[in-house]
């Protein structure tokens, strides 16, 4: 086993629902009239995380970390360079989606569902609701005729929209309704993960409230468990078990949500957390501002040793020339530093951002 | 706050009801209905989709809107100016509604022995709609006599855009002329179209090596300077072959050009709806290839095809009508634009009798109202982008 | 270093210190499909070396109402009615609202005296010229200066906006830099004529949130350094808290509350307002419990309820009143107004619909 294995060991006694073996994902860019290979990104960067029946997983990190690309692999829309991507089948039984091929994936397929960022791109325009929400349904043989437009209305009720829009084309509905078809239509195959690509970062506050409590509330309902990719920390904060951050391709640190805002070991995460601007006036200019200078690395040229040295406040020589392993420090709090245990980094409390209610 | 106001509660689902019935119109409008709306309000290309679908017509039922056949000829009547028609005839009783044209007296110049014709005010043939003519058989299906323009009584000599070096009728001809140009245009496309959507969704589908292939070719073949191309291409159709498979080489020869267009435009569709999100959504729903791009890739494209299509019709009229007139594409007897401008073709017929030249008029209004239809459609063909 | 804000000197103080002033401005828009109100009634207003946050969800008018006030509404838009008072750097107030959008008085406020960022740098910054050029484009139209001293100064710009190594990146086309590099760049534009207004539409929407922070203390600092009045618009209310002096908060058009930052935070009256801020998550809720959230959805613009507009989605609804009455815009502290049929008739309210001077 790599040494990054403490990574991969399950706590729950019925072990995780998926697991993510030192999973990688190249892009070749291509040049030239011949269109040959002149390099690669390395979008995905040997990673490893386990997903808990039940729980929500963030992935968070700025744009072009790699966390869209890693749901992608897990759903499948990606074939991945290399790793494995561990699914537990039922008690008995996991398999390794990573080398299914796309017909022994369909049974899957179903299992493992996709919400998208863009409420808009993500629906055919040209499609009514029924078919839009219905076409797993029908393809799967699940249901048809009257039966799945019974379906597709139910699943129209739950996530909160009027059973009488299935005749309706996505055009006639707002982002936030699109995104509730959007779920509906992830939830049609009564699915065990579902993979929520930035869900609701497109939407705006009210309506992000309202899809992030039908979210928790449909997990409750189904035993969801749900791998929330998201690079708003507040949203993360709130929906979230654990949290992933990720960097250039790699993860830098998973913990806990407590543990992650309250007690941050990599210098990337302290530096995120005192850049979420707080909802509150009377905390400004409060705490300390730590702001990263300079530019996130290029995925398809880091720098070498730790791939945040350039950017960190407390590298060394040695963050230079050496890659950080992932390392457990405290229960189940996962880190890629050389120097986790030797600094002082500030949580996200004493950054300055207690929670104050209204009314 | 002092005052505690009174405050009861909506019921938050507003009644379905109570929607107006053009806002129901609309969340049920398919793709086509949304195009529809949004081409209605594009003034220029409706006026435009009106003239086409007027030539169209015309095409169609040439021989009922043609005073003459294309062939008719009167040795007595070459080189007639256009007669024009007067509504009205003075009488002792006064004006009344009697609509002629002028007969007219042939003089010849001693000197050039050149005729010219002078009108005759005392000779008058009335001119009338839906008259009996020639018989002619429609479609094959049905022998019929009436026109919608011509001489009242049959035999009279009535020249509404005066007559060529045989004395026929340029009107006639030129109508005649419609079915073939528009025709050619709409096959020539027809035939790039299946050319273009085949290769185009391959290179576009599976992409590497095939995608290199087919793009280079494209590139190539648009390289080549097209008239010198269809010159040589069409000398080799052999002279003996009769005019209609003249005419089916001549659409082939174009299309053989016309396709690269397409195949770019189907190319280009298809690779960034590979990448959209729905599309990929079907693909995580379990539907097949053939299905997703049946039902999802095939219909974001359709609108945007058709709007090409009708855009390249009128490059194959113009081509049509370009080789035509250098000889090289259809020939007499076949009656199109270009063979009718080919025979306008010298100096002194264009100096002596410049009616002949009307041809040329049909072509640019049909071309203005195709690409005005076409630019209409393409504004159109993506109703869902703001 | 050429000293850049000179000019800010010898501008004449206004006595109450109000730069912009607009009022009851509505800004409609006449489609084919009838006529959008996209603002239909904002007042707001701008005091010298101030931010004013203009909050509010998505198609409530707030970028409209900025671009009314630089006059670049794009047709069919039209100003209907309402006023902008904008005091000028050599004294006397005009109304922008009445100016000819396309006239000489109007193009030289743009730019030298109101100067506007936008969401998408990208999109604002010319990719065939350099940044440099762009720079100077801008000070020469505005100031009497010789291109050699234009560039000097676009390159002391660029050092103010953080731009490292300056006068090598005058030379920089904007596709070269990364995003938080590019809005620097837009910064530096926008700021090279020393303007007494910055509008900045969502600057930090599309950039990450390390790069936002950097982005917003690069604002706030530039501020100290030029007493620049900064008119923000934004639908994120944590930048709202980070930022702003002043906030007018939004919905369909109207600002239904206005009010200082702390006012606005802490004691929020307008029920949208409390809506809104209830419906952001919040640290420190590990129990994981529901957000609050607003029923329904913002209504369609064709659309528009009667009376108070939020009435449908409001929980304090008060039948046959706020469904029929459009609530006035009211002031229930000094500088504290809200458009809210629950604070009508309370005796110790100022319902004046003045502004208290």
């Amino acid at each position: 086993m790599k040494p990054d294995s403490a990574v991969n060991a399950p706590v729950d006694s019925r072990g995780p629902l998926l697991e993510v073996r030192n999973l990688h994902m190249r892009f070749p860019i291509r040049r030239g009239m011949m269109r040959r290979t002149v390099g690669y990104v390395h979008a995905v960067n040997d990673v490893s995380f386990y997903i808990l029946p039940g729980e929500t997983l963030s992935l968070v990190g700025e744009s072009g970390c790699g966390k869209t690309t890693t749901g992608r692999c897990i759903a499948r829309v990606y074939s991945p360079s290399s790793g494995q991507i561990i699914y537990r089948v039922d008690e008995q039984e996991t398999i390794d989606l990573a080398e299914l091929d796309n017909r022994e994936l369909r049974p899957f397929r179903r299992q493992i569902r996709m919400i998208f960022q863009d409420p808009f791109s993500s629906l055919n325009p040209r499609l009514p609701i029924l078919q839009i929400i219905g076409e797993s349904l029908k393809v799967n043989r699940v249901a048809s005729g009257s039966e799945l437009e019974d379906r597709v209305a139910m699943l129209l009720q739950r996530v909160g929209l009027r059973p009488e829009y299935i005749r309706r084309y996505p055009h006639a509905f707002s982002g936030g309704e699109r995104q509730r078809i959007g779920i509906a239509r992830a939830l049609a195959l009564n699915p065990r993960l579902i993979v929520a690509d930035e869900a609701v970062s497109a939407l705006d506050v009210s309506v992000q409230a309202q899809i992030l409590n039908l979210l928790q509330d449909l997990q409750e309902e189904f035993n969801l468990t749900y791998l929330f990719i998201a690079h708003d920390l507040s949203v993360v904060e709130h929906i979230s078990h654990r949290v992933a951050v990720m960097y250039v391709g790699k993860i830098v640190e998973l913990a806990s949500t407590e543990e992650l805002f309250n007690n941050p070991l990599h210098p990337y995460t302290e530096a995120l957390l005192s850049a979420v601007p707080k909802p509150d006036p009377r905390l400004r200019n409060k705490g300390v501002r730590i702001r990263l200078e300079g530019e996130v690395a290029d995925p398809g040229n880091p720098p070498g040793g730790c791939y945040f040295h350039p950017r960190c406040r407390f590298a060394q020589d040695r963050c230079r020339l050496e890659e950080p392993p992932v390392r457990e420090l405290g229960q189940n709090h996962w880190v890629a530093c050389h120097f986790a245990e030797e600094l002082e980094l500030r949580g996200f409390e004493s950054i300055g951002a207690a929670s104050n209610d209204i009314g | 706050m002092t005052e505690e106001p009174t405050r009861a509660l909506k019921d938050a689902s507003a009644d379905p009801a109570a929607e107006s019935t053009a806002e129901t119109r609309i969340v049920v409008a398919n793709q086509w209905q949304l195009i529809w709306w949004k081409f209605r309000k594009h003034r220029l290309a409706m006026a435009a989709g009106v003239v086409t679908i007027f030539l169209y017509v015309v095409a169609a039922f040439a021989e009922f809107f043609a005073p003459y056949s294309a062939g008719t000829y009167s040795a007595r009547h070459t080189f007639i100016p256009p007669q024009s028609i007067n509504l009205f005839q003075q009488t002792d009783a006064g004006w009344r509604l009697y609509p002629h044209v002028y007969g007219f007296q042939v003089e010849v110049d001693p000197d050039s022995f050149k005729r010219t014709y002078v009108l005759d005010e005392t000779v008058t043939y009335p001119v009338g709609l839906f008259v009996r003519g020639e018989e002619y058989e429609l479609w094959g299906l049905f022998t019929l006599d009436l026109h919608l323009i011509g001489a009242a009584q049959y035999g009279d000599p009535v020249y509404l855009l005066g007559t060529d070096r045989l004395g026929r009728d340029v009107l006639s001809r030129t109508i005649y002329g419609t079915r073939i140009s528009m025709s050619v245009g709409l096959v020539g496309v027809g035939l790039s179209l299946l050319l273009g959507v085949i290769l185009g969704g391959i290179s576009g589908y599976y992409g590497g090596i095939v995608d290199n292939l087919i793009q280079r070719t494209i590139e190539i073949l648009r390289s080549l300077p097209t008239i010198p191309l269809w010159m040589g291409l069409s000398a080799a159709i052999p002279l003996t072959w009769p005019p209609v498979r003249v005419y089916f080489a001549i659409t082939v020869l174009l299309s053989l050009i016309g396709w690269t267009a397409l195949a770019r435009e189907v190319r280009g569709r298809f690779l960034s709806l590979k990448t959209e999100d729905f599309v990929i959504a079907a693909r995580l729903d379990g539907v097949r290839e053939l299905q997703i791009i049946l039902r999802h890739m095939a219909p974001s494209m359709t609108s945007h095809i058709i709007a090409s299509v009708t855009l390249a019709i009128p490059g194959m009229i113009l081509a049509e009508t370009a080789l035509s007139f250098l000889g090289i594409g259809l020939r007499p007897p076949v009656v199109s634009w270009g063979v009718l401008l080919q025979e306008a073709q010298n100096v002194r017929s264009i100096a002596t009798a410049p009616w002949l030249l009307f041809p040329g008029l049909a072509v640019v209004v049909a071309v203005l109202a195709m690409n005005f239809l076409g630019d209409g459609l393409r504004d159109a063909a993506d109703p869902y982008q703001a | 270093m050429q000293p850049i804000h000179t000019r800010l000197d010898n501008s004449a103080p206004a006595a109450d210190g109000v730069l912009l002033d607009v009022r009851n401005l509505q800004t409609h828009f006449f489609t084919d499909e009838g006529v959008v109100k996209a603002v239909d009634g904002v007042n707001l207003t701008l005091k010298r070396g101030q931010t004013l946050c203009v909050v509010g969800e998505s198609g409530c008018g707030k970028s409209v109402t900025a671009r009314s006030i630089l006059r670049i509404v794009p047709a069919p838009g039209e100003i209907v009615s309402g006023q902008i008072n904008f005091r000028k750097r050599q004294g006397g107030s005009i109304d922008l609202a009445t100016m000819n959008p396309k006239g000489r008085e109007i193009r030289r406020i743009r730019g030298g005296e109101i100067s506007m960022i936008f969401q998408e740098p990208m999109s604002s910054l010319s990719p065939v010229h350099t940044i440099g050029s762009q720079i100077m484009e801008a000070i020469m139209l505005h100031l009497p200066v010789t291109k050699r001293e234009a560039r000097k100064r676009a390159a002391a710009m660029l050092d103010l906006v953080g731009i490292p190594r300056a006068s090598e990146r005058l030379d920089a086309y904007s596709f070269e830099l990364s995003g938080g590099m590019r809005q620097r760049a837009m910064i530096a534009i926008a700021l090279a004529c020393e303007p007494q207004v910055l509008i900045a539409d969502e600057p930090t929407t599309a950039l990450d949130v390390t790069t936002q922070a950097n982005i917003l203390d690069l604002i706030r600092d530039l501020q100290q350094v030029t007493g620049m009045s900064v008119l923000f618009i934004t639908h994120d209310l944590g930048v709202v808290a980070e930022i702003a002096d002043e906030v007018v908060v939004m919905y369909l058009g109207r600002d239904v509350e206005s009010g200082a930052v702390d006012a606005i935070f802490h004691d929020p009256k307008h029920p949208y307002t409390r809506a809104l801020l209830q419906s952001i998550p919040r640290y420190g809720n590990h129990d994981r419990r529901r957000l609050y959230s607003i029923k329904g959805i913002v209504p369609h613009p064709f659309d528009r309820p009667r009376g108070c507009p939020f009435h449908p989605r409001c929980d304090d609804f008060i039948a046959h009143k706020c469904d029929r009455i459009d609530p006035p815009r009211q002031f229930i502290g000094r500088e504290h107004s809200v458009r809210c049929l629950l604070y009508a008739g309370a005796p110790e309210l100022n319902s004046d619909k003045e502004l208290p001077s």
